[in-house]
């Protein structure tokens, strides 16, 4: 069963996006950054979730459809022939990966389990080397790409702390929405699939299909994270697209926690957070990476999110 | 009145060089409580299986209230009004009695966009546990249920649904005699309003509760008949049943 936060839980969330937002009056334009970038991983993993938590999937297609959110921000710059606004990329990189993810999904959610798991691995590997190989995403090389324009110009100077509430209130909005969505009886059905698939099945649940429409708006939702990363950077690459996207994210839904909604953002902050400090104390940082979520699963058999309810 | 609810013609199902199901024949009516009974290896649940859609049948046609079903997948014959239990009890273990109920009623009449609307207590799955009396543990959590409430909940999770026609794959499994004894009853009862076929091993039990009963040996219908007929029939009592019952 998932769970998720309480009353008690959202309102340390809501606390904890206060102390993010206020980042900018007591700390480094560089940790301001940082925050950004857990952020983004935040939605990213939250869109996992999704498929992992909610509908027992485990995808390594996610990373491609962040990917294809992010470098839908270039293909409107190009076909525009400059930046586009917001209120049309930010939709269309949610419609290119939610395209994109109905269909992979089509053809994937045919298997089932560890080659599930391998179907989704090829259809995103083939998504990444159709932006590594070809000039359709501007070469291997990656690009830098005109931001989309928000309502009002952003000066230079205030870049850093404007997009950290951005990304703090799509977060939020994410958070949000999966949180009611996870209340109605869509919800209720994907939590049954990932309970006891083919019960529900005998129950007359058209499972194919909820799973499907779950794996659609998580890809979806990943496009959208995708998007705030393009808009955070300004630049993308190909790696975003890579397998090794999808295993990062995965590493923060189990570092934050299976079985809870907001375990992914808890995640996100904490792998953000080690990756820094490995960073920072050693030049072998995958080494303490690695470490630090070794102990962590060890150690917190539900996650950081821990057993709620 | 009517014709049958059910109706299988001819199915047969090999694996490969095996035949687990030969040949069967059988129309299910609503009021009539039909067992299936046989010796291990008869092929009785690969016969739920094929009538529930598990499995496709290598030959033959099932019909589900004159609708041609064969190729139907196991989910629409459920929508159809198909409901059936598990021989191992399959049940969400991680979520509520009243929870499994109410998915298996969501099942058969929320569809679309409805599915994003807040669940409510469903009647019928409320109906479902009561009839089954397992309305007083309807908030626990399904793990927590001794073994015969587990298999009550089987029932109810099929109930809700509100089928037409329930296939019960030895619903008694496992159980005590103190146990059968009633659930034996309500199984009786399920029969009033629905159309039954019963896979059971307790012989007391399906002679003294079915309407017909089918006797596969080997994958093939034995004999079919009311009770009394196939008590008496000397090729059942040969093949299957010794001299236990006569």
């Amino acid at each position: 069963m998932m769970t998720s936060a309480g009353a008690r839980g959202n309102l340390l969330l809501a606390l904890g996006g206060a102390v993010v937002a206020s980042m900018p009056l007591w700390a480094m334009p560089y940790h301001v950054q940082l925050a950004s970038t857990a952020l983004i991983g935040g939605m990213f993993a939250l869109s996992l979730q999704l498929l992992v938590g909610a509908t027992g999937l485990v995808s390594l297609a996610h990373g491609a459809f962040f990917g294809l959110g992010s470098y839908a921000v270039y293909l409107l710059s190009q076909a525009l022939g400059g930046a586009p606004s917001v209120f049309l990329s930010l939709p269309g990189a949610m419609l290119l990966a939610g395209t994109a993810a109905a269909m992979v999904g089509a053809l994937a959610l045919r298997t089932q389990g560890f080659f599930f798991l391998m179907t989704t691995l090829a259809f995103g590997q083939m998504l990444f080397f159709l932006f590594h190989d070809t000039p359709i995403g501007g070469g291997m090389d990656g690009v830098f790409i005109p931001r989309p324009d928000l309502i009002w110009p952003v000066p230079k100077a205030w870049r850093a702390p404007v997009f950290l509430w951005l990304n703090l209130g799509v977060l939020a909005a994410m958070y949000a929405g999966l949180w009611a969505l996870m209340r109605t009886m869509f919800g209720h059905a994907l939590l049954g699939i990932r309970a006891n698939e083919s019960r529900m099945r005998a129950m007359g649940h058209d499972v194919q299909r909820l799973k499907l429409a779950a794996f659609i708006l998580a890809g979806a939702l990943a496009g959208a994270a995708g998007h705030m990363a393009a808009l955070t950077d300004a630049f993308v690459s190909p790696e975003l697209l890579g397998w090794h996207r999808s295993a990062e994210a995965l590493l923060m839904v189990l570092l934050g926690g299976i079985g809870a909604l907001h375990g992914p953002i808890l995640g996100a902050i904490a792998l953000t957070t080690i990756q820094e400090l490995g960073h920072l104390i050693t030049e072998r940082q995958k080494l303490v990476e690695g470490l630090a979520i070794l102990l962590a699963v060890l150690l917190l058999r539900h996650g950081l999110a821990g057993r709620s309810k | 009145m009517t014709g049958p609810v059910l109706r299988a013609d001819g199915l047969t199902r090999r694996f490969g060089g095996i035949v687990a199901v030969s040949d069967v024949s059988l129309a299910l009516e609503t009021g009539t409580l039909h067992a299936v009974i046989g010796p291990n290896g008869a092929g009785k649940s690969t016969l739920v299986n094929l009538l529930s859609g598990d499995i496709p049948p290598s030959e033959g046609r099932i019909f589900l209230g004159g609708q041609d079903v064969t190729a139907a997948p196991d989910w629409r014959r459920a929508r159809a009004g198909l409901g059936r239990t598990f021989q191992r009890t399959n049940v969400m273990r991680g979520m509520t009695v009243r929870e499994n109920a109410r998915l298996g009623t969501q099942a058969a009449t929320v569809r679309g966009w409805g599915l994003l609307r807040q669940p409510v207590i469903e009647e019928a799955a409320e109906t479902a546990l009561a009839r089954v009396g397992l309305s007083a543990q309807a908030g626990e959590l399904a793990g927590t249920l001794s073994h015969g409430a587990l298999r009550l909940l089987e029932i109810a999770i099929a109930l809700a649904g509100q089928p037409k026609v329930l296939l019960l794959d030895e619903p008694l499994a496992g159980m005590g005699v103190e146990e059968t004894r009633p659930i034996a009853a309500l199984i009786r009862t399920l029969a009033d309003d629905h159309a039954v076929l019963l896979i059971e091993h307790d012989m007391d039990v399906v002679f003294s509760t079915a309407d017909r009963i089918t006797v596969m040996v080997e994958g093939r219908v034995l004999i079919e008949g009311p009770p009394e007929t196939v008590r008496a029939s000397e090729a059942v009592q040969t093949a299957y049943l010794g001299r236990e019952v006569g």
